[in-house]
């Protein structure tokens, strides 16, 4: 029971992961044939720019081995992005596993009908194992179908093998997430611990690649377990040993989370912060910015927003480092050059594609958590608590609307400013003006996922996010594979990453900019007309 | 008197039975007026449909004259509200929430916020996730007082309170009556609603079985009466007397109900050698219990 209890719980988690991973995999793969090129040169080119491109992000994946084969790009672009979106999601599954339940007052219940906290521990756990499983086998299908599609199958076995040890890892991961949510007082903290920690192991075995220093010390990070299975690329090795530490280790974890958590009170971690010695409180908070509604909606995000800036802000600096090689990969493979339309700067063109490319899918995802604060504000019962008071139904989804748009201000500006600053540092001149722009049309593009999000939240509120989530993973594939096949423009209109355009290199692409101001003026009124409506409730 | 609260026809049908049916209801101003019912009777579809929540599938309900669903916003400024179930507010501390709802009504007194605070001995200064039910009831509590509003909807308000805060919240219940508030509140305690309403309505299964003041209330008990007689007792007499049911002989002692007055009761036994008699008044709960058992309802002594 407990076990369905945590499969059902786990199924948001596994579809996204599954038709993220399902959708890259296969996608790259079916991509592969068409930036490859067709001569022998044009391949072993290819594979020698992708060497080049790999030791620059090799402190995000391992260095590529083969790539001018299908298997051997398959295995860098694919399986070596996988520990991030499975990590990912073994994060947010390991502190909410367990201390979110507790904080949805589910763990007092189950505790109280005969459950026992190891038995619990086991179940919670073996359910994530076993949605992990569902979607990694997807994952690996996909992928094999794609190249199968694209006429280069990957070999099976060695699919099997890189299934096996990113099953491996990303169980150790959720082990670890499993372990500190029992030492966190809230689910909170929780992952944003585990976060840092993840985060830390993850480039240490990163940097370890590079720095001598750190390469005896990348032991410690399961992720260098996983480096060491390469199933896929020619004359790649299959470490089954490193698998089954992994395996071990995640057991291990999981064993070591289950003690922690059979003896800690609930309700608190298992060191418990000494509590501060203070008069009570009983007044008001006299924080100007909570009498404001839009800008309590803000402070209450402070520190998620705050994470938000720093991440776009340190991913600005690193993809901006990136342009001048990412320029002459663009220069010498001819088909990437559909990216960048023929642009005379390539250094802008690179950035406009590569960078505005990347980071209207971060807003998007930002926007999407925004649209699903708002439907848990509501089963939660915390937006009846917002409308009791002489608040319309209207201001409360304008003042919702108007927050999702001044965060999103923020962090696309923090964005635009690190890319303008870093940029310079190279010798890249953006121009303010072209910067301005590129991060103006930001804000009709969040606010597009804002509006969209109101308007399925009056219909169908459950499924909201996952519709969202849907969309905007194919509207980005979309983007990334239309100029590659050359679809037609209706298809690539498709996309509100297209309607985006590449204004730091273009200037402003109107007809997408006007079919983004009609979606957001329907979606919005869509919205208000059935939040008006509509009953509110639990 | 004027009326806080009227429905008329009032209609939320949520299929296959459930929801809430054709309520006529006034509760006038200066009232507290107690609510009572089983779980699922419909006590929260009522309150939810005055909060302009939901939307009745028909009939209207008014506060003050005004329309609870086009005129929600106006009703709010006038009403103070406490939810069944408080949301979650996660990491926010009191002192913020209080902040933050009290900011959507453009500002609240703080010395009356201080006041309920130190009245219920609740510390504002603690997160959200930290308190106990207890207060986080005190705090939904503060909410719903802090504006001084003209008309309180209470969703089972002393629910998780000590009795020490129960009796503080009756007090404030009480003085805010005095101020003028009506006050609408359910509840499942009747001593509650015994203690503090003025008017209790009862509704089960949707449907409004009564509504009626608390001396009504008590006239409708059935008092349980035991009578000893010094020689053999007038059975046939005392059964066929008006109101009088169950009777039980044991000996010279007779055990029976009395529903309604005492008068054809008395009268049968005047004169025949009464050494004794006792009546019991039975507790709200039993009068309450009557209409929830499937026998008929007690008629009601107004609607």
């Amino acid at each position: 029971m407990m076990l369905r209890i945590g499969l059902r719980f786990h199924r948001t988690g596994m579809i996204s992961t599954a038709a993220i991973g399902g959708l890259n995999g296969m996608l790259q793969s079916l991509g592969f044939k068409a930036i490859v090129g067709n001569s022998e040169a044009a391949r072993q080119q290819f594979g020698l720019q992708m060497q080049v491109l790999g030791r620059q992000v090799s402190y995000l994946v391992p260095l590529p081995v083969h790539p001018e084969t299908l298997a051997g790009y398959v295995q860098w672009r694919v399986f070596g992005f996988f520990p991030l979106i499975f990590g990912f999601w073994a994060l947010m599954a390991g502190s909410g596993v367990i201390r979110g339940d507790e904080e949805r007052g589910l763990l007092e219940l189950w505790l109280a009908s005969r459950i026992s906290r190891a038995r619990l521990t086991a179940a919670r756990s073996g359910a994530f194992v076993i949605a992990l499983g569902g979607a990694i086998v997807v994952a690996c299908v996909l992928t094999a179908f794609g190249a199968n599609a694209a006429g280069s199958p990957v070999p099976i076995d060695g699919l099997l093998a890189n299934g096996a040890a990113l099953l491996a890892l990303t169980a150790a991961c959720f082990g670890i997430a499993l372990l500190i949510a029992q030492f966190a007082d809230s689910r909170r903290l929780a992952a944003g611990v585990g976060a840092i920690v993840l985060l830390g192991l993850f480039l240490l075995n990163s940097f370890g690649r590079t720095l001598d220093g750190l390469a005896r010390v990348r032991g410690i990070s399961p992720f260098f377990y996983y480096d060491r299975v390469n199933g896929l690329s020619p004359g790649g090795h299959v470490d089954w040993v490193s698998t089954l530490d992994l395996a071990v280790a995640a057991l291990v974890l999981i064993v070591l989370a289950g003690i922690a958590f059979s003896r800690r009170d609930l309700g608190s971690g298992l060191v418990r912060r000494r509590p501060v010695e203070r008069p009570p409180v009983t007044q008001a908070s006299r924080n100007p910015l909570l009498r404001v509604p839009l800008l309590a909606t803000i402070y209450e995000q402070r520190v998620g927003l705050v994470a938000w800036m720093v991440s776009i802000a340190l991913l600005a600096l690193f993809m901006t480092s990136l342009a001048k090689t990412l320029a002459d990969l663009v220069n010498s493979i001819p088909v990437f050059r559909a990216y960048v339309g023929g642009q005379a700067d390539l250094n802008r063109a690179v950035i406009s594609a590569f960078w505005f490319g990347t980071l209207p899918l971060l807003l998007a995802v930002f926007a999407i958590t925004q649209v699903s604060r708002w439907t848990i504000d509501e089963t939660d019962g915390r937006l009846e608590m917002v409308l009791s008071q002489p608040a319309a139904r209207w201001r409360v989804a304008l003042e919702r609307e108007g927050a999702l748009l001044v965060a999103t201000t923020l962090i696309a500006s923090v964005g635009s400013l690190v890319t303008l600053w870093a940029a310079d540092a190279q010798g890249i001149s953006l121009g303010v003006g072209p910067i301005v722009l590129a991060t103006a049309l930001l804000l009709p593009f969040g606010l597009t996922f804002g509006s969209l999000g109101a308007a399925l939240a009056g219909w169908i509120p459950r499924a909201t996010v996952l519709l969202l989530s849907g969309y905007a993973v194919v509207a980005y594939f979309l983007t990334q594979l239309a100029p590659l096949f050359r679809w037609p423009g209706w298809v690539e209109n498709l996309s509100v990453f297209y309607l985006y355009g590449t204004p730091l290199a273009t200037g402003v692409y109107w007809t997408g900019f006007w079919i983004l101001v009609a979606v957001i003026g329907i979606g919005m009124t869509i919205g208000l007309w059935s939040f008006q409506r509509r009953d509110i409730g639990r | 008197m004027t009326a806080a609260i009227t429905t008329h026809g009032l209609t939320k049908d949520y299929g296959m039975g459930r929801g809430l049916f054709d309520l006529e209801l006034a509760v006038g101003v200066g009232e507290i007026f107690g609510f009572l019912g089983p779980n699922g009777a419909g006590k929260t579809t009522t309150i939810r449909l005055l909060m302009g929540m939901i939307f009745p599938t028909r009939g209207s309900a008014q506060i003050f004259g005004l329309d609870c669903q086009k005129e929600a916003v106006a009703v709010k400024t006038k009403v103070g509200y406490l939810p069944g179930e408080l949301p979650q507010f996660g990491g926010l501390r009191g002192s913020e929430i209080v902040a933050y709802l009290g900011g959507l009504r453009g500002g609240v007194d703080p010395t009356r916020v201080k006041a309920l605070a130190e009245r219920f001995e609740l510390d504002l200064g603690r997160r959200f996730r930290e308190y106990s039910r207890g207060n986080k009831q005190k705090l939904g509590l503060v909410l719903a007082f802090m504006h001084r509003p003209a008309l309180l909807i209470l969703d089972e308000p002393t629910a998780s309170l000590d009795p020490l805060n129960q009796q503080t919240f009756y007090d404030l219940l009480r003085e805010s009556r005095e101020e003028g508030a009506t006050i609408f509140l359910s509840s499942h305690v009747l001593s509650e609603v015994e203690h503090v309403c003025d008017h209790v309505g009862i509704i089960r299964r949707g449907l409004l079985v009564s509504v009626a003041d608390l001396d009504e209330l008590h006239h409708l008990r059935v008092h349980h009466v035991e009578i000893e007689f010094a020689g053999a007792p007038p059975i046939d007499a005392i059964r066929a007397a008006e109101g009088v049911s169950d009777v039980r002989v044991e000996g010279s002692r007779v055990r029976c109900n009395v529903r309604g007055g005492f008068e054809p009761l008395l009268s049968t036994i005047a004169g025949r050698g009464v050494l004794n008699l006792v009546s019991e008044e039975p507790s709200l709960e039993e009068v309450f219990l009557s209409y929830y058992r499937d026998e008929k309802p007690l008629e009601s002594a107004a609607t």
